[in-house]
């Protein structure tokens, strides 16, 4: 039941761009990658750096920390919000565990 | 057949989210009802089966989020226990028949891109988003539609087979061939050697398969005696992974059952291995859509998708009831038999 009804939250979120919404999805069926992960990702679509999203990052990278996605995102938005330290340790991170951003980075 | 039939209709993307898969919901809800009236008889099957689903259970102990997968192994189990205490698979296959209808509708509609309000996706795959998957389903239930004679319902499963997908079409080769190979080996030597000279002129190696090799031969890597835990792929893969973009792909499953349990669970999934070992020695028609799961499961998911999931606890609970059935009926032809000589 919890899981049809996170379901819900988290299509009818998106669909409206809610993030209260697919915060709800995410707290009521956690045990889904994609649900919990919705949180994080709402600020990889709106694709602005803030404090906020930071945190929202990495809550998620807590959850995976091999997020490709989310990793991307936090050097990004850690380096436009000047925390050099932040971005250089998502950066090291990331190349680990995608070898093709590491190729293009040579 | 209702259940049969939810199953294969309750996950329409746009009125259900993509996140989650809610025929698993389904599963969940319904089968602890379904088993409220079941008597279990256990066998060696059921016994592997529970040391499986144990291991797995403890594999939570080091899963990093394990519980979503082991719930579904669960459901599948729960399903497995349920289809044995069914007569046959007749009525359930009608029920998938009719689910499967509806996804060929809304294929043919997907192929001559009609505006549909509701899935938005413009792939020919029905209600299932991937076109493999809707391939998968409607061979497996061809196959059960062809075991239980229900022709007038081959239709619905052409629209999913002319998707073309490469793991169905080798698949339903090869469950042709065994069907051959019990009539004449011979004729299914030739066809088979027929076949080799046919693919020696085809070019394999597409971009597709070249990420897949890639993909188990880094996946390899991380193999260990106990397995990372149930569920543990999709976080885990990124640690081991040498060729996959993962800034494009998500590495969700493996594209292969086997070695996606074997990373998972290690010497843990040997009762799996030996159940499906065991069911193949079943010398019965259901032993044709095991054979089918068996090849498509080594190229794409088929155990994680609920549709095909059920189907083949299904199938393996009616090989083991008719190996049950076998041995009881030659058991008390042999006690009949000891009590004549007894009597003589």
């Amino acid at each position: 039941m919890l899981s049809i009804a996170a379901d819900q939250y988290y299509l009818i979120g998106w669909k409206q761009l809610d993030l209260k919404k697919i915060e709800v999805a995410a707290n009521l069926f956690p045990l889904n990658r994609t649900i919990a992960l919705g949180p994080a990702q709402y600020y990889l679509v709106k694709n602005f750096p803030s404090e906020e999203a930071l945190n929202h990052l990495n809550k998620g990278l807590n959850y995976d920390p091999n997020a490709v996605d989310l990793l991307q995102a936090k050097v990004t938005y850690s380096l436009m919000l000047g925390r050099q330290k932040d971005a250089t340790e998502a950066y090291t991170r990331l190349i680990k565990i995608a070898p093709k951003i590491a190729e293009m980075a040579k | 057949m209702l259940l049969s039939l939810a199953i294969m209709t309750v996950f329409v993307p746009g009125i259900v989210g993509l996140a989650s898969n809610t025929s698993w919901a389904v599963m969940w809800l319904a089968m602890p009802l379904l088993l409220l009236n079941c008597k279990i008889e256990m066998t060696l099957i059921h016994v592997l089966g529970l040391s499986f689903l144990s291991y797995a259970a403890l594999s939570l102990l080091w899963s990093p989020h394990g519980f979503l997968e082991f719930m579904q192994l669960l459901a599948l189990a729960s399903v497995f226990v349920w289809g044995y205490t069914l007569k046959d698979l007749r009525s359930v296959t009608i029920g998938l028949s009719l689910g499967l209808a509806v996804s060929s509708v809304i294929a043919i509609l997907q192929y001559f891109k009609v505006d549909l309000p509701i899935l938005t996706y413009s792939k020919v795959s029905g209600v299932f988003v991937n076109p493999n998957i809707y391939a998968e389903v409607s061979g497996i239930i061809l196959i059960l539609i062809l075991i239980n004679k229900l022709w007038w319902y081959i239709p619905v499963t052409v629209p999913g087979l002319l998707v073309s997908s490469r793991a169905v079409i080798v698949g339903l080769t090869v469950v042709c061939l065994a069907w051959i190979w019990n009539k004449s080996k011979l004729i299914t030597v030739s066809i088979i050697g027929s076949l080799i000279f046919a693919a020696s002129f085809i070019n394999f190696a597409t971009g597709s398969i070249y990420e897949r090799l890639n993909m188990w031969n880094d996946m390899s890597s991380g193999f260990n005696v106990f397995g990372h835990g149930i569920g543990s792929f999709v976080y885990l893969f990124p640690d081991y992974n040498k060729h996959l973009d993962t800034s494009v792909h998500l590495a969700e499953y493996a594209h292969n059952d086997l070695l996606q349990l074997i990373f998972e669970l290690g010497i843990g999934a040997i009762p799996l291995i030996l159940i499906v070992a065991l069911l193949l020695k079943v010398n019965n028609e259901y032993r044709n859509a095991l054979i089918f799961f068996i090849v498509i499961s080594f190229f794409g998911f088929p155990l994680h998708m609920p549709a095909t999931g059920f189907v083949v606890a299904l199938v393996a609970a009616q090989l083991v009831k008719f190996s049950v059935g076998h041995r009881i009926a030659f058991n008390s032809r042999r006690s009949v038999l000891l009590n004549r000589m007894e009597t003589a």
